[in-house]
């Protein structure tokens, strides 16, 4: 199976008062391969950050079906979506969203300790190499109160990773 | 305008206004329930004495008397003395008084006389306080056994003793200002002239003599007592003041107020504490709001008006609804009151003392709130909008990495950690935990050392099995003798010691004579505790009660000494120990058997024995009831559960109480700090949830910080309710005799079950707090 992710007939509704609803997502379809680097792209309101919270199972579809690598997520309870988002997916928050009372080798090594069996002392490893590959290794120990916002943003890719997910997620400023 | 944000606030935070309101509606209920009942038991301690007449002083007498000489004396000591009246009491044993269904009054620590109306003092008045007026074949029966045997108005009581067979309806209960209390061990039965006389003509009960003085206006009773003893005029009997009467009736209730008074300072405590937390919890949400405000040219006082007038309503509204609400309440207390004091407790005094709880609340909430409030002096504008600022620049040292967790899963690891990362935060939730647990294991500790038989320690006699009090009989010296003998050939009885008590004139402070009540025999048989020094063991030693050593008695310590009267001669003893009693006012003595006795003033003989294992101490009881009629038989249990029946009861009221206010602190709080920290950590709980922790994750991460606070609170709660809870109830019963109470803790109630009915508790609100609130669209929280 080559397809990671497949989505049809998404339609994502919201209530904003009284007979009053707004349409978000419209019949929208997408497939995802493995390997494969998809950008979504629109102006701002146009729906991008609902459908990455959709496909994420962040959010839930008024209707529609999206499969994770063949199986359905939708009608899926919050405890076993956890479980596909916490090992196959990682996410990169435009607002970087990291942890603000762990360190940024602690934020990074987070999401694989959370498991019952996980062996820290590879899980550190890990986390350094990939703080080695995106250049802040030597902010590992520190608050996150210590870090620019660039960095800050590199930690995040690095969480993203550490779980080696199947797929990455990511919303952006139009400035990155 | 700013009306408008309050409204607005007190409908987005609703469970902290809440949560807030009640606190501050307890406080005010329990203070004014406290002012209430104080208010109530001076009004009726007032009326019923004004009503009662009782004597100034009570001289108790059985035996030959001469009432001319008496007379006599009255009219020599006109300056002290106004009036006086002999009572002439009937005694009987409990087992000769049939009630029910083949029930008798055998076995209480009372002693049962039956009288008539005084004619000048002293009256004995009914339900509504009027004077008893009994009829014929009728008899008001006293309300300690109303209550006891739950007689009822129409119900007879029989009276069988010896050739005496007569049957009384009652039709009256009978409210005895001198003999109300438990702590009196002596209960008067109203019944009319014609069967008082029938009854002495046949001889049915032992003579006992109450000879009453009642003082002029500025008449002095202790020299009036002096001259008394002085004049050799009879005196084998005990004799009580009138402020040992005052004392003894306004006793359980002073008690009940004074414990009610405690807990509402908790409270109200709590309630500053839950403003505190609520400030603090939401401080960081309000800055940027404060920061515009500040931005827009809205002064700090003006933005202080804001928050103190939500908390000014709060106060006000939840002060109204305390103080209406304490007047339904408050009937949960004063019931021994009702009953033994007054049935009318409708006087305005209490309307008015009770608004000092409101009003005093008010006050402190609103100059609390307006210290916590200096904090918004310290946020400038700018700095409150570039959160950035105030971040940066912080080098604190990372404490707790995840690398180093090796006990604990990462989400409990997460949950301790973060206790130590915001201890400004959860400290307060120590101090309601520690506080909850003391307003419910203090009660317990009470009510525990009330029902032990370890109580007797504060009654001035040592821990026994049983014992035995002779009443004073032509015969008590004969059948004294005739007991001992018994008891040493009883191989049932392990120990015995016999004491005997004469009153003997002491030299005070100021160099005059009181009468003091020793009792002399071997102490180290029954050994008490106490406070400084040991029991006498020789010639020329003597102890006394805290109350006797104390600058409003003989103002004494270990080693000085004390000069006594024994028959006639001058005889200098060594103080050698200060022991707790809150009997016979408190003031008593205990020296070994060389001292000698005055013979015309022995008072009383007491025997205390062990039994040996295996010995059924009723049996027992019963046995040397029935041999020596004239004595009173007891387990010493069920004499100190009786003495003091209607304290454990109102003791045991309290524990309930305090059980249900602690519960209602602890959810709520808990509820409310849950709540706070989950809007609080809103963001931080998203990211998580994004990352794939489930909800249970981060319940886990929230219950272990909560109930590691819940733990150490419970621990200090523990410590201080034993050693500061001691502490503060010697404080309160110094006053009446026992200066050093030790608490009877019963483990598996204090370190067991109360811990943990607490954690139970405490899980599952957070359980039911956290299911609410993480359940909230994650999609909506990451954009926000």
């Amino acid at each position: 199976m080559n397809n990671i992710l497949e989505a049809r007939s998404m339609n994502k509704k919201v209530e904003l008062g009284k007979d009053n609803e707004l349409h978000i997502l419209k019949d929208v379809d997408l497939t995802i391969e493995k390997g494969e680097f998809v950008s979504v792209m629109g102006p701002s309101g146009s729906g991008k950050s609902t459908l990455l919270y959709n496909v994420s199972s962040m959010d839930r579809l008024t209707s529609g079906s999206v499969k994770f690598k063949g199986l359905e997520m939708v009608g899926l309870k919050e405890e076993e979506l956890s479980k596909i988002r916490l090992s196959n997916m990682g996410f990169i928050f435009q607002d970087i969203n990291l942890l603000k009372n762990l360190s940024v080798i602690d934020n990074v090594m987070f999401p694989a300790l959370v498991s019952k069996n996980a062996d820290k002392n590879a899980v550190n490893l890990k986390a350094r190499k990939l703080l080695e590959m995106t250049g802040i290794e030597k902010l590992a120990d520190n608050n996150i109160t210590q870090a620019s916002g660039g960095q800050l943003q590199r930690a995040g890719i690095c969480r993203a990773l550490i779980n080696d997910p199947d797929i990455n997620l990511e919303t952006s400023r139009p400035e990155h | 305008m700013f009306w408008k944000i309050v409204k607005n606030d007190f409908a987005r935070k609703k469970i902290i206004t809440v949560a807030v309101s009640v606190f501050i509606i307890m406080a005010v209920i329990l203070g004014a329930s406290s002012t209430n009942i104080i208010a109530n038991l001076i009004q009726s301690m007032s009326q019923l004495q004004k009503l009662s007449v009782p004597a100034d002083i009570t001289q108790m007498h059985s035996g030959e008397y001469d009432q001319a000489k008496i007379d006599k004396f009255t009219e020599q000591q006109h300056e002290n003395i106004a009036m006086q009246e002999t009572m002439v009491l009937q005694d009987l044993d409990g087992s000769n008084i049939h009630f029910g269904k083949n029930e008798t009054m055998a076995g209480t620590v009372q002693d049962i006389s039956f009288v008539m109306q005084n004619k000048k003092f002293d009256f004995i008045l009914d339900l509504n306080n009027e004077k008893l007026n009994i009829k014929q074949g009728e008899v008001a029966v006293p309300i300690f056994f109303m209550e006891r045997h739950d007689l009822k108005i129409g119900d007879t009581i029989t009276v069988k003793s010896g050739g005496y067979l007569k049957k009384f309806v009652i039709s009256d209960y009978a409210r005895d200002y001198e003999m109300n209390s438990s702590m009196v061990t002596s209960k008067r039965f109203v019944i009319n002239k014609i069967d008082y006389d029938e009854m002495l003509k046949k001889q049915a009960g032992k003579l006992e003599y109450l000879i009453e003085f009642k003082l002029s206006k500025n008449g002095n009773s202790q020299a009036a007592l002096t001259a008394y003893m002085v004049a050799g005029l009879p005196a084998n009997g005990p004799t009580v003041g009138a402020k040992i009467f005052m004392l003894f009736n306004a006793m359980s209730d002073a008690l009940v107020a004074m414990v009610i008074i405690l807990i509402s300072i908790l409270l109200i405590i709590i309630a500053s504490i839950c403003i505190r937390l609520t400030f603090q919890a939401t401080i960081d949400e309000d800055l940027r709001e404060i920061g515009v405000m500040k931005a827009m040219g809205i002064s700090q006082k003006d933005i202080k008006k804001v928050y103190l007038n939500k908390y000014r309503v709060m106060a006000v509204v939840s002060g109204i609804i305390g103080y209406l609400s304490s007047f339904v309440v408050v009937n949960l207390f004063n019931g021994n009151m009702r009953l033994y004091l007054s049935s009318n407790l409708s006087g305005n005094l209490k309307y008015v003392l009770s608004l000092i709880a409101p009003l005093f609340v008010y006050f402190m909430i609103v100059m609390y709130c307006k210290k916590v409030l200096k904090i918004i002096d310290k946020i400038s504008a700018v700095e409150a909008l570039r959160t950035d600022i105030m971040e940066s620049g912080k080098t604190r040292k990372y404490s707790f990495p995840l690398l180093k967790n090796k006990l604990f899963s990462t989400n409990i690891y997460m949950g301790l950690r973060d206790v130590w990362k915001r201890f400004k935060l959860y400290r307060l939730l120590i101090i309601i935990f520690a506080v909850s647990t003391f307003i419910v294991i203090l009660p317990i500790n009470m009510y525990n050392t009330m029902n032990s038989p370890e109580l007797s320690t504060y009654m001035g006699i040592g821990k026994c099995d049983m014992r035995i009090d002779l009443r004073r009989t032509d015969t008590i010296t004969q059948d004294f003798k005739k007991l001992q003998v018994e008891l040493k050939n009883d191989s049932d009885i392990k120990k015995y010691a016999p004491y005997i008590t004469c009153s003997y004139p002491v030299k005070n402070a100021k160099g005059s004579f009181d009468y003091i009540n020793i009792e002399t025999g071997d102490f180290d048989q029954f050994p008490l505790n106490y406070l400084s020094g040991r029991s006498p063991k020789g010639e020329g030693e003597i102890s006394i009660s805290y109350l006797n050593a104390s600058k409003d008695g003989l103002n004494k310590k270990v080693g000085d000494q004390v000069v006594v009267i024994v028959a006639g001669t001058e005889k200098t003893m060594k103080v050698c120990g200060i022991y707790q009693d809150i009997t016979n006012g408190g003031k008593t003595a205990k020296a070994d058997t060389s001292l000698g006795l005055n013979e015309n003033s022995i008072l009383w003989y007491i025997v205390s024995m062990d039994v040996a294992t295996g010995v059924d101490i009723k049996k027992k009881v019963d046995y040397y009831q029935n041999t020596y009629d004239s004595a009173q038989v007891n387990d010493i249990k069920e004499y100190t559960r009786q003495t003091v029946g209607s304290m454990i009861n109102q003791m045991s009221t309290i524990v309930i109480c305090g059980i249900v206010i602690a519960l209602i602190i602890i959810i709520l709080i808990t509820a409310l700090f849950i709540k706070m920290l989950l809007s609080k950590d809103m963001s931080q709980i998203a990211i998580m949830r994004s990352m794939g922790l489930t909800s249970k994750n981060i319940k886990h991460q929230y219950m272990a910080g909560t109930m590691m606070v819940l733990i150490l609170g419970i621990i200090l709660g523990v410590l201080a309710s034993n050693y500061l809870g001691e502490f503060i109830v010697s404080m309160a019963m110094a006053t009446m005799g026992a200066a050093r109470i030790q608490f009877i803790v019963v483990a598996w109630q204090t370190l067991l079950l109360c811990p943990l009915a607490l954690i139970v508790i405490v899980g599952f609100t957070i359980s039911a707090c956290c299911r609410v609130t993480v359940e909230d669209d994650l999609s909506v929280v990451l954009r926000s």
